[in-house]
């Protein structure tokens, strides 16, 4: 599905490499994890994935492909055909990745308007069914909503439907649970496995919450400054971590005895 | 948001009554404004000549009528024109940054350096008078400061989440700019607009009354009336009157649409 080789990310105004030679790959059906403290370079690689790296301040070398098509280097309008719709993507903040001034349903179909010649009421009922998909609550109302009007879970859940009603084979999460509520943030897990299921949809899922990717993830990638340390099935990196900083930031998981134990002695 | 808003309403209802005026004009007004009569020269206001005559035994009403009219048309022309490059050239700079962003904006740096009204003058005189010319030179001189406004509205944008998001769904930039972030920075544009529009009433008043304008405008009779600021002081009351009202009226607009968001002021 997605292979990433070798790649490297700069950024002009800063001195070490986001990114420092990272390969990763993403099997067809797979959920894989990405992990780290921030600035580890995670979301430089993801957006790197994405064609979200702001070309002209950056220097950036190595292969993305997706389904064989390169997409590092692509130009933009071969990126346009991809964003949307062979690859979601979900942010972290829902509440800021709505256009306030745009209804729900109208941004849940922005890609179908993009991407497809369907009509109207085609794309009207594409939308429908993506929001019941996310299972939320009376579509049709929510469809006529402007994003105020929603709650941050709704919310995410509506852009979870934006980004999967082009049925993407490739979905993109950075931190997508975290500006939730924990009851809510395990809902939104047990979508996403849902719609891993039963489209057999791929991911790549970004967070610092060790917990929420054990509980999705089937592989798990370590990083640390710009470097993939560890990679590997997530319970095996679980039980038997090998490097350092991956033994250290599992040991850095709260518990219920242990609480927020540094790993100091603070 | 929902909340009665004084300061539009009195402004919408200002600009209304002016509007209706300036409408019926173009089919009736109390008077043919160029009829002369010597009987009934620089007549005071009466209920037969609600502004007075002018020296030439003409009726103000009428004329103001006529002349309101005209002013409209070329500061809604010069805000169309100053508005529109200076959105496109604005979003563009905004949004892209970068190397086009420092030459244009050096470039609209340098027009703003000029008075308007001189740069106004300059333009007329390159080409030549004329209502059309006025309007154009007047459009030209209003870009600099609609595109200062359009850009920092665009850059605040560029990067807010949900413009990332449209472009990760794969819109073009053209759909990312006037469909996603334009209906986004009205509430900064629209008074904007309202504020271009009441300089350029005043800028093509003050052309005219220089007599570069066009001879049927309110400025232009306005610098008529000041020959006559003793003998008539009524032609100049009605005429900067009208004008008062209008940029009132619109004033009020912009104001209104101001409040209406939160209170926070561009100017």
């Amino acid at each position: 599905m997605l292979e990433i080789r070798d790649l490297h990310v700069k950024f002009h105004n800063r001195d070490r490499e986001a990114v420092q030679g990272v390969s990763l790959t993403i099997h067809d059906g797979e959920i894989v994890g990405l992990v780290g403290e921030s600035g580890s370079g995670k979301s430089v690689t993801a957006m790197s994935v994405a064609g979200l790296l702001p070309r002209r301040q950056c220097s950036y070398s190595g292969e993305i492909l997706l389904d064989g098509t390169e997409l590092l280097h692509a130009d933009r309008s071969l990126l346009r055909t991809v964003q949307g719709r062979r690859i979601g993507v979900v942010f972290q903040e829902p509440m800021s990745c709505m256009d306030p001034l745009m209804k729900v349903g109208a941004q849940v179909e922005e890609t179908l308007l993009l991407h497809t010649k369907l009509d109207k009421s085609a794309r009207r009922a594409a939308a429908l069914e993506a929001l019941r998909d996310v299972e939320l609550p009376e579509p049709e109302t929510v469809y006529g909503k402007y994003p105020y009007e929603l709650s941050g879970g709704m919310l995410q859940r509506a852009m979870i439907a934006a980004a999967i009603v082009s049925r993407p084979g490739l979905l993109l999460l950075d931190e997508p649970t975290t500006a939730l509520d924990v009851t809510i943030q395990a809902q939104i897990l047990e979508l996403l496995k849902k719609l891993n299921r039963e489209y057999g949809m791929s991911m790549l899922f970004i967070s610092h919450n060790l917990n929420v990717v054990r509980k999705l993830c089937g592989r798990v990638a370590v990083m640390q400054r710009g470097r993939l340390v560890e990679e590997g099935p997530t319970e095996q990196v679980w039980t038997h971590p090998t490097h350092d900083y991956t033994k250290r930031l599992i040991a850095a998981i709260p518990t219920r005895d242990r609480k927020e134990d540094t790993g100091h002695g603070q | 948001m929902k909340k009665s808003n004084g300061y539009l309403t009195a402004g919408c209802i200002i600009t209304a009554v002016l509007f209706a005026m300036i409408l019926l004009s173009a089919f009736w007004t109390p008077y043919d404004p160029s009829a002369m009569s010597g009987a009934e020269k620089l007549l005071p206001p009466s209920l037969a000549h609600w502004m007075g005559t002018d020296n030439f035994g003409r009726d103000i009403f009428s004329r103001v009528m006529k002349g309101a009219g005209t002013t409209l048309v070329i500061a809604l022309c010069t805000v169309a024109i100053g508005g529109g490059c200076g959105l496109i050239a604005g979003s563009l700079t905004g949004y892209f940054g970068g190397r086009v962003d420092a030459v244009l904006m050096r470039f609209n740096d340098a027009m703003t350096a000029f008075p308007s009204i001189l740069l106004g003058l300059v333009f007329v005189s390159v080409l030549g008078p004329g209502t059309y010319n006025v309007i154009l030179a007047l459009g030209i001189v209003f870009i600099p400061s609609f595109t200062r406004m359009a850009r920092s509205a665009y850059a605040a944008c560029r990067d807010v989440n949900y413009v990332k998001s449209a472009r990760l769904m794969g819109a073009s930039k053209t759909r990312i700019l006037y469909v996603h972030i334009l209906p986004n920075t009205l509430n900064v544009l629209l008074p904007a607009v309202t504020i271009g529009f009441n300089n350029a009433v005043l800028a093509e008043a003050s052309m005219s009354y220089l007599g570069i304008g066009s001879m049927s405008s309110l400025g232009y009779m306005l610098s008529e009336a000041q020959s006559m600021l003793y003998s008539a002081p009524w032609y100049a009351l009605g005429t900067g009157g009208v004008i008062v009202l209008m940029i009132f009226g619109v004033g009020l607009i912009g104001e209104g649409l101001q409040r209406r968001n939160g209170g926070q002021r561009y100017a």
